[in-house]
């Protein structure tokens, strides 16, 4: 609250910047005043955390606490680079990046197939019960993922009601349960969600008058779809795609659930959860494993970011 | 206009969708109301809700005693910083306008692994187990508070502050008077999409959850494995009623903010 009134006590009346001597300076502290609970939270639960795991995979402690906080144990570290090449040349780390990478891809890819028409239709087609479907379809991104993990465990398993409908019918037994198919659509039914609301909007955003005149012109709207209306939206849809890689490739829910564990279904994040609970756990590479999900999902979201400032730039 | 081949396709399209994200989930309402191990009850039951009624008494309790503090905590952090993102120019605003964002995009077995080997560094250990697991569900309730309040206060009409002021109100009275009031939905959706996404966290809740100690996602996870599949579903649809209330309340109150 202090910081509440001292903002509206100063600030319509603030000095230009530079008028008075010392002026930034006495901004810049009552913002920090004002931010320290903030600093002080994110410096020890983010800041510290992550430089600690980032060095902890270029050590030789395997000790499941942080050098950085520890001067005896930093003097006596030795840093090495042998943790990465464990994690990129052995044949089991190999093929857990592998099927990770792959998963993801191709979750990715059928997200997109499938999300496009519709959040296509979302957008322009107003028709009754749209705003239904809309909010349906948004819903999975606020449950939990374990629940939806488990009802997929369900769904696909020997007593799931698919299996019941297929057996019903007479069609060999369907029954995927903790397979690599269950764990690719399991990730595509929790990525759908995100990737409709952002390339709703961003299809929403396209001026109708370009699609009236394509379509005036003779194009189908297929045709328009893909030549006219797809271009516009293409720094979204690749923005979508960077973040639905990077947010699949670091979701542990559905490949441990669905995936039934690192022995059926191998994965990066299941990999990094499994380690932590035996008692052999190898911690400075199970830190590097870490340090790859985090370097993908910033990577991905400044990869994002530019795309989403072009979509906006080219939307002015 | 007629609609057209693709558009019919598109529209059959969204409702294979919209069937496709619903079977699952009556799927699992149906299991947890079957007597038997099969996907359409020959018997009904409610028994498995009741089953072990007070162990689910405990997790729900479990759960609310992580992310009712949290929460709390979260909005007092959030207040002063949104006020000084949106109303102050700083030197390095642009880099804390980033960093408010990263637990949101640090993978939860990354965050989860980092911070319990934190706690496990020297005097930090010293804390109780619940209370840092509270602040670790305080920094990724943050950004989904603090986020929109930001937004809200950039939007304002911050000469209703200096008119308010100017007609001799004084900066407390103006605070009270004017800035609450325009806020205060916007603070009050944050929470509860804050709340929702504390008591739905499953990754880092895992790494640090004391012993004993079992919040509702963690016991469902626990249960996946050698439970009965009714009652891991039972607890299941519990907890997916209890997110989607929530969820629901706070569309319901942003609704209302955003019709003014």
């Amino acid at each position: 609250m202090v910081a509440i009134t001292d903002a509206l006590q100063l600030d319509p009346a603030a000095p230009p910047a530079g008028a008075v001597p010392g002026a930034r300076q006495h901004r810049n502290r009552r913002a920090y005043a004002a931010l320290a609970p903030f600093l002080l939270l994110y410096g020890v639960l983010i800041v510290i955390p992550t430089v600690g795991l980032l060095v902890k995979s270029v050590s030789a402690n395997d000790s499941a606490d942080l050098e950085i906080l520890n001067p005896k144990l930093l003097f006596h570290t030795s840093f090495t680079l042998v943790n990465y090449q464990a994690l990129f040349t052995q044949e089991a780390n190999v093929q857990t990046i592998v099927t990770t990478i792959v998963i993801a891809l191709v979750a990715v890819a059928l997200t997109v197939i499938v999300g496009t028409p519709i959040s296509y239709q979302l957008a322009v087609d107003r028709v009754r019960l749209t705003g239904t479907a809309s909010w349906v379809l948004s819903l999975p991104i606020y449950m939990p993922t374990v629940v939806i993990a488990f009802a997929l465990v369900l769904l696909f398993g020997p007593n799931g009601i698919l299996n019941a409908a297929t057996s019903a019918l007479g069609v060999p037994v369907w029954n995927i349960s903790y397979t690599t198919i269950a764990v690719v659509l399991g990730t595509v039914y929790v990525l759908v969600p995100v990737y409709l609301r952002m390339l709703t909007a961003a299809f929403a955003r396209v001026p109708g008058d370009l699609m009236d005149a394509s379509m005036s012109l003779g194009a189908g709207e297929l045709r328009t779809l893909l030549k006219v209306v797809l271009p516009v939206v293409r720094p979204t849809l690749l923005a979508a795609v960077i973040l639905d890689f990077a947010f699949a490739v670091g979701m542990v829910e559905i490949a441990l659930i669905v995936g039934g564990g690192p022995l059926n279904v191998p994965y990066l994040p299941v990999d990094i959860l499994e380690r932590s609970t035996t008692f052999a756990p190898d911690i400075p590479l199970t830190a590097a494993m870490a340090v790859v999900l985090v370097a993908i999902a910033l990577i991905g979201q400044l990869l994002a970011g530019r795309l989403n400032k072009e979509a906006s730039s080219s939307a002015r | 206009m007629p609609a057209s081949g693709f558009r019919r396709l598109a529209r059959a399209g969204t409702i294979l969708c919209v069937a496709a994200i619903i079977l699952p989930l009556i799927a699992m309402v149906l299991f947890s109301l079957s007597g038997h191990v099969e996907a359409i009850p020959t018997e009904w039951t409610t028994k498995w809700y009741t089953f072990n009624s007070s162990d689910v008494v405990a997790s729900i309790l479990h759960s609310l005693e992580i992310s009712v503090p949290a929460v709390a905590i979260a909005l007092l952090v959030a207040m002063p910083l949104s006020f000084a993102m949106a109303r102050w120019d700083f030197a390095g605003k642009r880099l804390i306008n980033q960093m408010i964002l990263l637990p949101m995009l640090l993978p939860g077995t990354a965050l989860g692994l980092a911070l319990i080997e934190l706690y496990n560094t020297g005097i930090l250990s010293k804390i109780p187990a619940l209370a840092f697991l509270i602040g670790a569900h305080v920094v990724i309730v943050l950004p989904v508070i603090a986020r929109p309040v930001i937004a809200a206060l950039e939007q304002m009409d911050i000469e209703l502050e200096t008119a308010s002021m100017s007609l001799g109100a004084s900066p407390a009275t103006t605070v009270r008077k004017i800035t609450v009031p325009v806020i205060l939905p916007t603070v009050v959706v944050g929470s509860i999409f804050g709340l929702a996404r504390s008591i739905t966290d499953f990754a880092i809740t895992l790494f640090l959850v004391p012993v004993g100690f079992l919040p509702m996602s963690i016991e469902i996870y626990n249960s996946t494995n050698y439970s009965i599949p009714q009652l891991t579903s039972a607890n299941a649809v519990i907890l997916l009623a209890m997110s989607l209330v929530v969820v629901g309340i706070g569309e319901l109150a942003a609704r209302r903010v955003s019709r003014g």
